[in-house]
């Protein structure tokens, strides 16, 4: 199968996981193993002084994974620089998740603030993957900007109900110029498989691998999952069969 | 606003002694004036953090974990210790 | 703009996929194409686009295939479309050219009187083709830049944009800065014709001038999406080289400009050489069958589901009738090609035969017995930047 390509580097896995919801970080590190994910996500937060503990950074093999802080928290423009800045200053690396979530109920991103945000980080030479609705204009717009790729929702995140947002996906998919990470909302593997199949280049999975009964068990069927739907697409899957109408033939004026 | 006085006597005690105050994490800290952190490894020490901060702040500049043991401490400064914890 | 994909241009992507040079690979390809291969590429979603599609749908075997492409075609045009065509009249400003091009009528070396209409004459033109009825009219114009320059076709585009709806221009390739300028004088669409995409057949063909430069026609609808142009016509001149691998580079070129200039929409024009003034059908090998015109039409129909399919009056009335059918969605009407033509001037100095006489009325007439919505404008101009 072919790589995947962001911002220069490329990687095997289609599977991005994140880190968040496990229930220890022994579980989660197993379970990023199992997923063979090569980019998993972590979020910044301020140090609780009274409870400190170790930085969550130590479980995660940074020889193995490519760590990409997000900006989760973010409520505006502003926030979003100054995590960003933050997270490169910690581990010198410049790949940022833009993720501005001002609404508290869904988390839904803001493509206002994200748009303000992508602007300044792709000018500090961040390599940006901003996380949107899946709207395929903010999509062009973020990419004229110089984003590495763009991030389209399948459902709002946590909601495990998949590709609500299927046909803004296939728009995006078909005119987007930089990969598209479907992120958000994928519940199941079967929901991998689907957002694979119509051509996304990659997708991140956080909560339902966290929160599964087992989640490295539930890592490795997500892999399976996103190879066996990046598989299928690069096999030309056929849709349904049109059978020509031959009793009014628009060709036959050809044959004299 | 809580205060700690870091010399281990109560506040009320010390009447008109001259603190140093130090803003970490929103909450101001006190110091005795001769055992204020000199540097940003020096408080962390104190708050036994060194392990668990990936990167600072200081009054809003940021400080990268490679200069904590050479960044120097005023007293009155806003501190953040920023860590890094599981997201998706 | 950082990302990679800015710095690849359609000279790169046709390069890597040998179609400027050297398309012996992609004969031979073609020719390998199963009945099997050219079934999946209909099976797939219609107006999708992928290189390996568009050859699937151009190759011989798909010859076989084309009453089922003409009718996804068909449906697929009226989903996105509707029953509509949208009529055009162009309209010839000059006849005088500094380029040498061995298969056009206006050929420097040719001899014949050549016209150049003032700013007036043009407008005379104009509104003879406005009262019978047109809303977009298409400038066309030689390369003739010491009159026909940015600044008379801005003038004229600004006296223009009170009488149509769309001003579209066809004329020598100029930089972004002059396309900015023609945007903000009313044009809105430039069509520019590579004419063809085999740098050696390019060469063969244009012999002197500023059109004998291939890099820089290329770049030309580059610098009309850079310049916010909203619609960007393209199209090769059918016989220079095998329309097969033509139609691939056409295929490259739409939808590198459909991804970068995501604002701007994509037609297509199929001019097929025609005889004119001093061009013999016997110096070109590479002529089209009817049959080969509907195939590519088709092909490109069917990978392209938004582009514009556009057919003018170099095709004969009984053809244009059918590809109206199957896809076509903007076509020219009562076409004069020699400067002036509208107001009577003499029309031995055309650029090429107009095959298709019919005047928009009959031309109206015949769409609407079938069945077509007959549009002369998209939208009024009064409600937006006036």
């Amino acid at each position: 199968m072919d790589k995947l390509t962001i911002a220069g580097r490329t990687f095997d896995s289609r599977l991005l996981v994140g880190t968040g919801k496990f229930t220890s970080p022994q579980v989660m590190a197993e379970a990023l193993v199992a997923s063979d994910a090569e980019i998993v996500t972590v979020a910044l937060r301020r140090v609780d002084i009274g409870d400190a503990e170790d930085d969550t950074l130590r479980e995660i093999d940074r020889d193995r994974f490519l760590l990409l802080p997000n900006t989760s928290g973010a409520r505006s423009a502003e926030e979003a620089v100054r995590l960003s800045r933050l997270a490169r200053a910690a581990t010198g690396i410049n790949w940022v998740k833009l993720e501005v979530t001002p609404d508290p109920y869904y988390l839904l991103p803001d493509p206002i603030e994200t748009l303000k945000a992508a602007e300044v980080l792709v000018k500090e030479d961040f390599v940006v993957l901003p996380y949107i609705n899946a709207d395929p204009i903010l999509a062009k717009r973020l990419a004229d900007l110089g984003t590495a790729t763009v991030m389209p929702l399948g459902s709002p995140i946590g909601s495990n109900q998949g590709l609500k947002t299927r046909a803004a996906l296939e728009i995006i998919i078909e005119q987007s110029s930089v990969p598209v990470v479907v992120d958000a909302g994928l519940g199941l593997p079967s929901h991998v498989a689907e957002a694979m199949e119509i051509g996304a280049d990659a997708v991140l999975v956080n909560t339902a691998i966290a929160t599964a009964a087992d989640p490295v068990e539930m890592a490795l069927a997500f892999k399976l999952a996103a190879e066996a739907g990046r598989k299928a697409y690069e096999s030309g899957p056929r849709a349904a069969t049109r059978n020509a109408d031959a009793s009014s033939p628009l060709t036959g004026f050809l044959r004299d | 606003m809580r205060r700690h006085s870091f010399c281990g006597v109560p506040f009320c005690f010390l009447g008109r002694a001259i603190m140093k105050s130090l803003n970490v994490n929103g909450v101001e800290r006190e110091f005795a004036p001769d055992e204020m952190p000199t540097t940003l490894s020096g408080l962390l020490k104190i708050l036994d953090l060194e392990a668990a901060v990936a990167v600072a702040e200081i009054d809003g500049a940021i400080v990268r974990p490679e200069d904590f043991a050479q960044t120097e401490l005023t007293e009155g400064q806003s501190i953040e210790l920023v860590r890094f914890v599981g997201g998706g | 703009m950082k990302d990679t994909h800015a710095d690849i241009t359609i000279g790169d992507i046709l390069k890597k996929w040998q179609l400027a040079a050297d398309r012996e690979p992609w004969q031979h390809d073609l020719r390998r194409i199963t009945a099997s291969d050219v079934e999946r590429a209909l099976a797939s979603p219609p107006g999708s686009y992928s290189l390996r599609k568009l050859a699937a749908l151009v190759s011989p075997a798909a010859e076989d295939y084309l009453e089922q492409m003409a009718q996804i075609a068909r449906q697929l045009t009226i989903q996105r479309f509707g029953r509509t065509i949208r009529l055009y009249a162009p309209l010839y400003l000059s006849s005088y050219c500094v380029n040498r091009c061995s298969y056009c009528g206006f050929n420097r070396d040719n001899t014949f009187k050549r016209v150049r209409l003032t700013i007036d004459e043009a407008l005379a033109d104009a509104e003879i083709l406005a009262s019978e009825g047109f809303r977009d009219i298409l400038l066309v114009s030689s390369e003739d830049k010491r009159f026909v320059d940015t600044a008379y076709l801005e003038t004229l585009a600004k006296e223009l944009r009170e009488r149509f709806s769309f001003i579209g221009v066809e004329i020598y390739q100029m930089p972004a800065s002059d396309y900015r300028r023609l945007f903000e004088a009313g044009v809105e669409g430039v069509t520019l014709y590579q004419e063809t995409y085999d740098r050696a057949a390019y060469g063969h063909y244009h012999l002197g001038g500023p059109k004998a430069d291939y890099g820089m026609r290329l770049r030309g609808p580059d610098d009309m999406g850079a310049a916010g142009m909203r619609e960007i016509g393209l199209g090769v001149l059918l016989g220079l080289a095998d329309w097969r691998t033509e139609t691939l580079a056409l295929g490259e070129h739409a939808h590198h400009l459909i991804k970068r200039y995501w604002r701007s929409h994509v037609s297509f024009s199929f001019p097929r050489l025609r005889p004119a003034c001093g061009v013999s059908a016997a110096e070109f090998p590479h002529l089209l069958t009817d049959r080969n015109l509907v195939q590519m039409m088709l092909a490109l129909r069917l990978c392209f589901g938004d582009a514009g399919i556009v057919i003018s009056t170099r095709e004969p009335a009984a053809l244009r009738d059918h590809l109206i059918e199957i896809g076509v969605t903007r076509m020219s009407a009562g076409s004069r090609t020699n400067p002036g033509g509208y107001s009577g001037a003499d029309s031995s100095s055309e650029q090429f035969e107009v095959h298709d006489q019919r005047s928009p009325a009959e031309i109206g007439a015949m769409l609407k017995e079938r069945g077509f919505d007959l549009v002369w404008k998209d939208w009024d101009r009064a409600f937006l930047n006036a």
